[in-house]
């Protein structure tokens, strides 16, 4: 068996690039996520990003035309238009609650977005795009052409990232306090918007549930060896690039090896899961070998 | 007009959806009071994991040895998969304060969404496996399954019943309860193996809200265990029962052609969550005369 990673890297440095970019970006949203403590707020934007993407798909497309790339600045508009809704309403909730805490209010609308889509593709029929919008489609990449949209997105988010950076940190590190005021609302809109930007574009190339695993995993295996997101970042860009890195080269080696057609996408995540095991692993390890030096 | 094989249809749907109710409530007030939103959506999927794995081992299409997604088989995979979720969940608990337990219960969901993608990407007909366990297949419901299900149900409310005092403990003062770890994995034992009955017919998703909007629209309104599973069983049995009509279209209106069963049922239930919510932003809760809160 020889291994080409010459073609490997030919046919997958624009997916490589478009990986690191999206899981850089999203794992700095994820150490704001992780210390605001709402996990599955991001799962639940990316769901209702990919309703919002179906139901503009079934609107403005003529039958049998489903993805016509000139209604793609259409769908991206209803992908962030249904995800600064349902931003808008988790912050607004956040404010009144009491008796119930908003993960589960998070938890439940996620299920009802999910169900929501299958329903959508049930009555209209499209089971191929809900199919695209939950598992991506990396292998559909094909030039830096096709994913500008994506980058010209991201850019927007990290130039927002960087001017807004000092008052959306200082409402994660005080999340249960800052929940008050008004201005906090606006804040918090603004947060969940740019989530909102990101994983609307990022869906399309990765899926739902990939987005959830790039801006979680990364960031908790950061998170596992320190708090300053200076020293976060190197490692999440680290995680990131290893795990993009083989699991766009599973699907090739599977192919030479046994004649396997596999997707590049399930890859990367069960990827980035066994760089977390490692990082805790060591992380448990270390703390040991401290624990046994006192 | 009903044929007498709709009314049986109707009754074992019916039957099978108000016992699943009484459990599945009163798990979610235990998860929705504990934070653990998420467990019960990793153990489903880690349910489905297991049902796929069976079917990706055994079926073989040379000899023609085909497992389906509710052969007998497929339920011991389910359970050692969730019996290995629930150690896990139970001995998994981060110290530091930058990673909340809600992380770690998410990225096991993930992976294991993601590992069912991956086993059954490579088998002939895998999509439409994977899609099975998503959505559930109304077609398995049998009167042996809803045997199997009330009994295994009514052994489990009987475990919960005798134990409550700990349960309880662990949801209101879990720094009092001895070996929490134990009665943590038996918790997350007790909600897997419901898990393992009802994904192959309801799907993950209609298992996972079966779980959560009944206990959560209780919540808003009572504190009380007692009335919260009395509320969150009656609205969550109201909701299910019109969406089983929509999606069997017993009204036959053209409106409800093409409704699918698990979906059906969740948007009908996600209705009343919003209701819900809408009634308590109306009418705030109050103490002693003054606002408290409008969820």
């Amino acid at each position: 068996m020889i291994i080409d990673f010459q073609l490997i890297y030919q046919e997958n440095h624009i997916a490589f690039c478009l990986c690191l970019m999206i899981g850089t970006v999203l794992g700095y949203l994820g150490t704001h996520v992780l210390r605001r403590g709402v996990v599955f707020i991001d799962i639940s934007l990316a769901q209702f990003a990919a309703i919002g993407g179906i139901l503009a798909e079934h609107i403005f497309c003529e039958h049998g035309h489903s993805h016509s790339h000139e209604n793609e600045p259409l769908a991206y508009f209803c992908s962030i238009s249904a995800v600064i809704l349902i931003a808008v309403f988790y912050a607004v909730v956040r404010k009144y609650k009491k008796n119930i805490s908003l993960e589960a209010i998070i938890g439940v609308t996620y299920a009802i977005g999910f169900a929501t889509a299958v329903f959508i593709i049930s009555i209209f029929g499209s089971q191929e795009l809900h199919a695209e919008r939950v598992a991506g489609d990396l292998n559909a990449i094909m030039d830096f052409g096709s994913i500008m949209p994506c980058i010209m997105a991201f850019g927007a988010v990290v130039i927002c990232a960087i001017v807004f950076h000092k008052p959306l940190t200082h409402i994660s590190n005080n999340y249960e306090l800052k929940k008050e005021s008004i201005s906090v609302i606006f804040w918090d809109i603004l947060f969940y918007t740019m989530m909102g930007v990101a994983i609307s574009y990022a869906i399309v190339h990765i899926g739902v549930v990939m987005v959830f695993v790039y801006l979680v995993v990364p960031a908790v295996i950061a998170s596992l060896f320190t708090t300053k997101l200076l020293f976060q970042m190197p490692i999440i860009v680290l995680a990131v690039a290893v795990a993009s890195m083989i699991g766009l080269s599973v699907p090739y080696i599977a192919y030479d090896t046994w004649k396997l057609e596999l997707s590049t996408g399930p890859h990367i995540g069960l990827m980035l899961g066994l760089i977390l095991i490692v990082a805790a692993l060591v992380k448990v390890a270390v703390g040991h070998i401290v624990l046994s030096k006192r | 007009m009903l044929t007498s094989e709709a009314v049986n249809f109707f009754l074992m749907q019916l039957l099978l959806i108000a016992v699943v109710l009484i459990l599945h409530t009163y798990i979610g007030l235990h998860v929705i009071r504990r934070t653990l939103i998420f467990s019960d959506l990793a153990l489903d999927q880690l349910a489905a994991f297991g049902i796929l794995l069976c079917i990706v081992i055994n079926s073989n299409e040379g000899t023609g040895n085909i497992v389906r997604l509710n052969d007998p088989i497929t339920y011991i995979y389910a359970l050692g998969a969730v019996t290995f979720g629930s150690f896990l969940l139970a001995v998994i608990k981060p110290k530091s304060k930058n990673i909340p337990r809600e992380a770690v219960i998410g990225i096991m969901f993930a992976i294991s969404f993601l590992a069912c993608f991956a086993i059954t990407d490579p088998v002939n007909g895998g999509g439409m496996l994977f899609d099975g366990t998503l959505k559930g297949d109304l077609d398995f419901v049998t009167w042996g399954l809803v045997k199997v299900t009330v009994i295994v149900y009514l052994l489990l409310l009987v475990f919960h019943y005798i134990f409550r005092k700990r349960f309880i403990a662990l949801a209101e003062n879990p720094e009092t309860v001895k070996n929490a770890k134990l009665w943590d994995f038996l918790f997350f034992l007790s909600q897997g193996i419901i898990t393992i009955l009802i994904v192959p017919v309801a799907g993950v998703f209609l298992a996972y809200v079966f779980l959560m909007l009944p206990a959560a629209m209780a919540t808003m309104f009572k504190k009380e265990w007692k009335s919260a599973l009395l509320l969150g069983w009656s609205l969550g049995f109201i909701a299910c029962t019109l969406g089983l009509f929509a999606s069997y279209n017993i009204w036959d209106l053209r409106f409800f052609e093409n409704w699918p069963y698990s979906s059906t049922l969740v948007v009908f239930m996600g209705v009343f969550f919003l209701a819900a919510l809408l009634v308590r932003c109306i009418k705030p809760l109050r103490t002693n005369g003054k606002i408290k809160g409008t969820c």
